[in-house]
């Protein structure tokens, strides 16, 4: 880069990319010329939560719907699958793998927070796929009893992302 | 055995791979980057939760449900869970979206490495038409026929009047197979065309045809080939020549009905047909091979790693797989063609979950117990384990066993021994089928063709 005054964006953006899915860095700075970058990471949750298989073989199956409950398994969320029987409460699982954002922006406030009251229509959270944005509604009206997942964060397909207290 | 060249393991730009496959092949590979210190990451369906594949992966993500079309047919999905997880290359496997250009191009717009040719080769060759106009210009000898696409009778006659009945009218977008049918004479002739046309619009998508002379005393051998930044090298052939409708069985290498000098002339063409399509990474060039006039010719080539490359690897002891990773990573193999050594001989039964006495019927369920057969000469590559669920989303093969020997005689007893040592409960498999065949006395002589199969189901018991 020493021959070469001016930055990417792709480069930027590769950056970002790279410090997202590392989870060993909690905070990173770089300067380039006049361009300044400081990001840094909440200390709660694992920014790219993908199972390992060792907590795979170690999960407990349950009896009711083994293909689906077998997806759920995560080291994080041992108890999703068992809350997922729970009477009156309604999992929300990640319709795809990919990236979790709380918040339309990053700066702007989350779509929902725990203790907030939803609607059918009311929207929880982005998934992208491959810069594709996808909308996860919460197609029951209840109120948000936990949210499992950190703005940022990989899930892959049946993940659960967060338990609506239905009514 | 030649020595696989060890100094060339150590990649520069792989250090994570997600595996795009299931089943014993997604075991394969994550074998190879165990050894290699490539971290495996492997893209399952909820139907492989808990299969021994995601247990021995480094890390494993799922991408979707049980169907094939949502998990791993499911483009954005697998590269969507390649970008989250963070890995630099994706190996294809064999089947799904191994020979898929949109996926392998998808994979290149987004920055990682498709472990196979560049997605505009896998384009080129994957339109039959086309393919058979590039061995043309090869030199590479292909069946006689249309010269490109036909699309109506009068074409069609012309080409019977001058390379006679019968004839093979087939999908540009066909293969492995599938999307073709016989024309015996000018009767059958009529319509056909147009009916085949249809056909492959609703199974390809694509309606174009083309015609070959029907060759009916044949064999399949297919040719084994490596090209790096260097080299463009062949590990000798595969006759696969044991098939049932169109589907291998039982392949071995080297095959028995090719002399030396037949044997260099064909795979000096599969060599001749990379350079002409500027081909990268490992693929298989396949042909028939004419056993009334001992001509072979060009039918298709594989973009990929193949089900039975296990005997290559037996008689020429080169791990293909971890071959496809180093030139996947750039790097040279530093293997001449001088230094690959054929040595003995090696048999493949594929072992599907299948009833042979009810056609061949799929035959999902549980295994209530597994033993695999070992010893020397003896490998089997398999995801399978005691009290497993053949889950019936998927092909049902359930296992490869490969066997080693000497020469021919000795790799046959011991894959009758392997056989009779393998013991799969609860399900009902093609391992005493394999049996039989192995022990029939045409298939020891060497001397058989594509038919063999279906004769010998026709007259069970007779042997």
């Amino acid at each position: 880069m020493s021959n070469n005054e001016k930055i990417d964006l792709e480069e930027i953006r590769a950056i970002i990319d790279w410090l997202n899915v590392s989870d060993d860095i909690k905070a990173f700075s770089l300067k380039y010329g006049e361009l300044e970058i400081t990001m840094s990471r909440r200390e709660h949750g694992d920014p790219a939560l993908i199972h390992t298989p060792a907590s795979a073989v170690s999960q407990a199956p349950t009896e009711s719907q083994a293909p689906e409950a077998e997806s759920t398994k995560s080291a994080e969320e041992p108890s999703a699958v068992a809350v997922n029987a729970e009477e009156g409460l309604e999992l929300i699982k990640a319709p795809m793998v990919g990236t979790f954002y709380a918040s339309p922006k990053p700066d702007a406030p989350p779509f929902v927070e725990v203790g907030q009251e939803v609607q059918p229509d009311t929207t929880l959270c982005i998934i992208e796929v491959m810069k594709l944005m996808h909308t996860v509604e919460a197609k029951v009206s209840g109120v948000i009893k936990e949210i499992y997942v950190t703005d940022n964060q990989a899930v892959e397909y049946g993940q659960p992302l967060m338990a609506i207290e239905t009514r | 055995m030649p020595a696989d060249d060890r100094e060339g393991g150590t990649l520069n730009r792989i250090k994570s791979l997600l595996i795009a496959n299931r089943g014993e092949i997604a075991l394969r590979v994550i074998r190879a980057c165990g050894e290699m210190g490539v971290k495996s990451v492997l893209a399952y369906s909820e139907a492989d939760a808990g299969s021994i594949p995601v247990q021995m992966a480094d890390q494993a993500i799922c991408v979707g449900p049980s169907g094939a079309q949502a998990s791993y047919q499911n483009q954005e999905a697998l590269v969507s869970a390649a970008l989250v997880s963070g890995v630099d290359a994706v190996h294809p496997g064999y089947g799904f979206l191994s020979e898929n250009s949109d996926f392998a191009l998808k994979c290149e717009e987004a920055g990682l490495i498709f472990v196979g040719p560049p997605s505009e080769v896998i384009r080129q060759m994957g339109n039959k038409i086309g393919a058979r106009e590039i061995a043309r210009r090869a030199g590479v000898p292909i069946i006689p026929g249309s010269d490109g696409a036909v699309s109506d009778e009068a074409t069609a006659l012309e080409i019977a009047s001058s390379v006679a009945f019968p004839l093979l009218i087939k999908a540009a977008a066909g293969g492995g197979g599938r999307g073709m049918r016989v024309i015996r004479d000018a009767d059958e002739l009529q319509g056909a065309v147009g009916q085949v046309m249809s056909e492959a619009e609703t199974a390809f998508g694509n309606p174009a045809v083309y015609i070959e002379k029907y060759l009916t005393d044949i064999r399949h051998i297919e040719v084994q080939i490596l090209c790096d930044s260097e080299n463009h090298i062949h590990l000798g052939e595969r006759d696969c020549t044991i098939q049932r409708r169109n589907q291998k069985l039982v392949e071995e290498a080297p095959s028995p009905a090719l002399n030396a000098r037949t044997r260099d002339a064909l795979c000096e063409s599969a060599l001749k047909l990379c350079r002409e399509v500027g081909y990268r990474n490992a693929g298989t060039v396949e042909y028939v091979f004419d056993n009334e006039t001992g001509k072979f010719y060009f039918i298709e080539m594989n973009t990929r790693v193949q089900v039975e490359h296990p005997v290559t690897e037996l008689v020429t002891g080169i791990d293909i797989i971890r071959a496809q990773l180093i030139i996947a990573d750039g790097q040279s193999l530093g293997l001449a063609q001088d230094q690959v050594v054929l040595n003995g001989n090696a048999i493949e039964c594929r072992i599907n979950a299948e009833d042979p006495d009810n056609q061949f019927m799929p035959s999902p369920g549980r295994i209530a117990r597994f033993h695999m057969p070992g010893g020397l000469g003896v490998r089997m590559d398999s995801h399978i384990e005691s009290g497993y669920q053949v889950p019936p989303f998927y092909d049902s093969m359930v296992g490869k066993l490969i066997c080693w020997g000497r020469d021919r005689d000795e790799a046959i007893e011991r894959m009758l021994r392997a056989l009779r040592e393998m013991r799969v409960d609860g399900i009902t498999t093609t391992v005493p089928f394999h049996h039989r065949l192995i022990d029939h006395h045409v298939f020891r002589s060497g001397e058989f063709n594509t038919a063999f199969v279906s004769e010998l189901l026709s007259k069970k018991g007779s042997s």
